[in-house]
């Protein structure tokens, strides 16, 4: 059993009195001590999703099970102590932190929600916090407009940390920051979910550096998943025709005047999605079973998984698979 | 013949009787047609060293030095002469078009006006080139963009849309501020194919500010890297990222991911943090967190020199002097 199971999660939104579904039925799943990366262009439903998975919005259908319990949506109340768990890091750190109070008091109240509650040393505890996103133990007495983004990050992140939580959301963590303290972050993350084996859910837009720390990847696209597996392969061998427009687009130092190609049109409006697969109007591999059906996750090798017609094995298929060849 | 020269620009903060250095003695020329790429970190003054060639520095910043477009330097024109210059010449585009252009009017109004500010021609005649432009850009559909407001477009197409304003007036110069950075990374290549097209077509130098050296890498002809305030590094795009001779550049370089690496290796973050500007350490600015410091580097500051071909450098040990 995964540390947290999302399965066919549906977050609608209404704007206007029309429907908006942001996320569109995914699922997934986040181990313990691991990195899973989800990736994917604004307006794909990622952050959706997370809010979801934190309880900070109602989804429409499907189930949140952490640690084998469902998350029941934030309400009045305080949240069990088995939620607590569960935290998140928001994008911004000058946002998410309390301008008007001391680190050491935002990290106790973390620390009031952790399994030791009645623990009398708190100023020992954000110390150890502090120590362990590499902040001195001096940040306790300061305040947050005293410190730089990549800090302020970290200190964002010792405060999650600070309800021992067992999994952690990320929200775009990296992509306010410089190169400098993205590289220090990123390996903050991996260290954690090694050496404290916390199971971590990176979202960003940015896939180079998703690719560098996440053991598994998942690319969302218009509110679905479009491809999972292990980064690596999925990195180095795109099964999606969007994860293979996503990886082609990024500029790398190394092909120097080499321009990235892009991908042709736009995102389609969430409230008026495609009909068939979501991604055929973009896809340079497009024929004609993508736009009248709808593409299920199928198994693209080992532990990978696409949701493109091209990796459907199904033996009633081979019609169209002969028609793909020609395509592609 | 250069396009721009620009010498011994400085900008400076005036704090009460005190005047505190941002932009340091920055010097260089941009070629007609070219990609011209400034990097750096927040706060190393690359936007800042910009903006004062156009006499847009915030208030109480001051700038020194000369910047001479077609023999007139552009620090001490008139504001009357520069906002001739400023729009016209030289055109900006900014990270977020949001913030620049105008929410609450059709961006035709705005493309029009932009011309008939600049240039004496009829109203009909300003429609037809903002028609033009836009098909120039790529938006689909140019003259229904002009009945639409900036919000009703997504991030790539309002950046577009900034771009062919900017060209309302065919400008020499381009200042394109960081253009990408709140942009999807296939949207992105979208506009970096577009940059590189117009300056070959219409022969129009672009400064490109980034902090991506990977943008940089895909499009610049050469790339100035700063640090706090000055220039310790300049040469063509390929020599400069693929040998960097600075210990700044291969460390900001030593810190980016590389998506086509085999193996994966831990990201290498420069310790300690940029210097504020009225915390400049002496000597070279980033001796503290440079691994090659030696004692000449906490008092002497390294002269930006010519070193080979068209790379400069500010470094007194140059510790990868073999390599390149």
């Amino acid at each position: 059993m995964s540390l947290l199971e999302v399965r066919d999660l549906i977050v609608d939104y209404r704007r206007q009195g029309v429907v908006v579904r942001a996320v569109a039925g995914v699922t997934l799943s986040v181990e313990q001590g691991e990195i899973t990366g989800l990736v994917g262009e604004s307006g794909c439903g990622k952050s959706s999703l997370a809010r979801a998975i934190v309880g900070l919005v109602r989804p429409t259908a499907g189930e949140i099970v952490f640690d084998g319990r469902r998350v029941a949506p934030l309400g009045r109340g305080a949240r069990s102590p088995h939620e607590t768990r569960l935290q998140m890091v928001f994008q911004n750190p000058y946002a998410s932190l309390n301008p008007r109070r001391t680190i050491g008091s935002q990290l106790v109240d973390g620390i009031r929600l952790s399994a030791a509650r009645r623990r009398q040393d708190y100023s020992g505890r954000v110390a150890e916090l502090l120590e362990m996103v590499g902040i001195p133990a001096t940040a306790a007495r300061r305040f947050p407009h005293e410190f730089s983004g990549g800090q302020r990050q970290r200190i964002a992140i010792a405060r999650a940390l600070a309800a021992e939580p067992k999994l952690i959301v990320l929200d775009e963590p990296l992509s306010s920051l410089d190169a400098s303290a993205q590289a220090q972050i990123s390996n903050l993350l991996v260290k954690l979910a090694r050496e404290f084996t916390v199971g971590l859910l990176l979202i960003s837009h940015d896939l180079a550096i998703v690719q560098s720390i996440a053991d598994r990847l998942a690319v969302m696209y218009l509110g679905t998943i479009v491809e999972c597996g292990n980064t690596g392969e999925v990195w180095a061998d795109p099964r999606h025709p969007y994860t293979e427009a996503l990886v082609g687009a990024i500029p790398s130092v190394k092909k120097v005047g080499r321009l990235p190609s892009p991908l042709a049109g736009e995102v389609p409006d969430p409230a008026d999605p495609p009909q068939g697969c979501r991604f055929h109007p973009r896809c340079p591999k497009v024929f004609d079973r993508c736009r009248e059906d709808a593409p299920e996750l199928y198994e693209a090798g080992e532990e990978r998984y696409a949701a493109c017609f091209l990796w459907d094995r199904r033996p009633d298929q081979t019609v169209s698979r002969r028609e793909t060849k020609e395509v592609a | 013949m250069s396009l721009l020269e620009v010498e011994g620009l400085s900008v400076w903060m005036q704090a009460g009787r005190t005047r505190i250095p941002i932009v340091e003695d920055v010097s260089y020329a941009v070629d007609p047609a070219e990609i011209f790429g400034i990097a750096g970190e927040s706060g190393s003054g690359k936007t800042l060293s910009v903006l004062a060639l156009i006499q847009l520095l915030p208030r109480g910043m001051i700038a020194t030095g000369r910047a001479r477009l077609d023999g007139r330097d552009l620090l001490t024109l008139p504001r009357r002469a520069m906002r001739h210059v400023r729009g016209k010449e030289v055109a900006m585009v900014f990270q977020d078009p949001l913030t620049s252009l105008h929410p609450m009017l059709p961006i035709g109004r705005q493309m029009i006006e932009h011309v008939r500010i600049h240039e004496n021609i009829s109203r009909r005649a300003a429609r037809t080139r903002a028609v033009e432009l836009l098909t120039e850009v790529q938006i689909p559909d140019p003259q229904s963009a002009l009945q639409s407001f900036p919000h009703q477009l997504s991030g790539g197409m309002r950046q577009r849309v900034a771009i062919a304003s900017a060209l309302a007036t065919r400008p020499r110069l381009l200042i394109a501020d960081e253009p990408t950075t709140a942009l999807d990374v296939t949207v992105q290549a979208g506009i970096l194919q577009l940059l590189d097209r117009l300056r070959r077509k219409h022969e129009l130098a672009v400064m490109l500010i980034t902090h991506d050296l990977g943008v940089l890498s895909a499009i610049a002809d050469a790339v100035h890297v700063m640090y706090a305030g000055r220039i310790v590094e300049s040469g063509r795009a390929g020599d400069l990222l693929l040998s960097p001779r600075h210990p700044y550049t291969r460390a900001l370089l030593d810190a980016l991911p590389h998506a086509d690496d085999e193996q994966r290796r831990e990201l290498r973050a420069i310790p300690g943090q940029p210097p504020q500007p009225f915390a400049r350490p002496p000597g070279c600015a980033f001796h503290p967190r440079c691994p090659y410091e030696r004692p000449e580097c906490r008092t002497d500051r390294p002269e930006l020199l010519a070193v080979d071909g068209r790379r400069r450098l500010a470094c007194h040990v140059d510790p990868f002097r073999s390599l390149s």
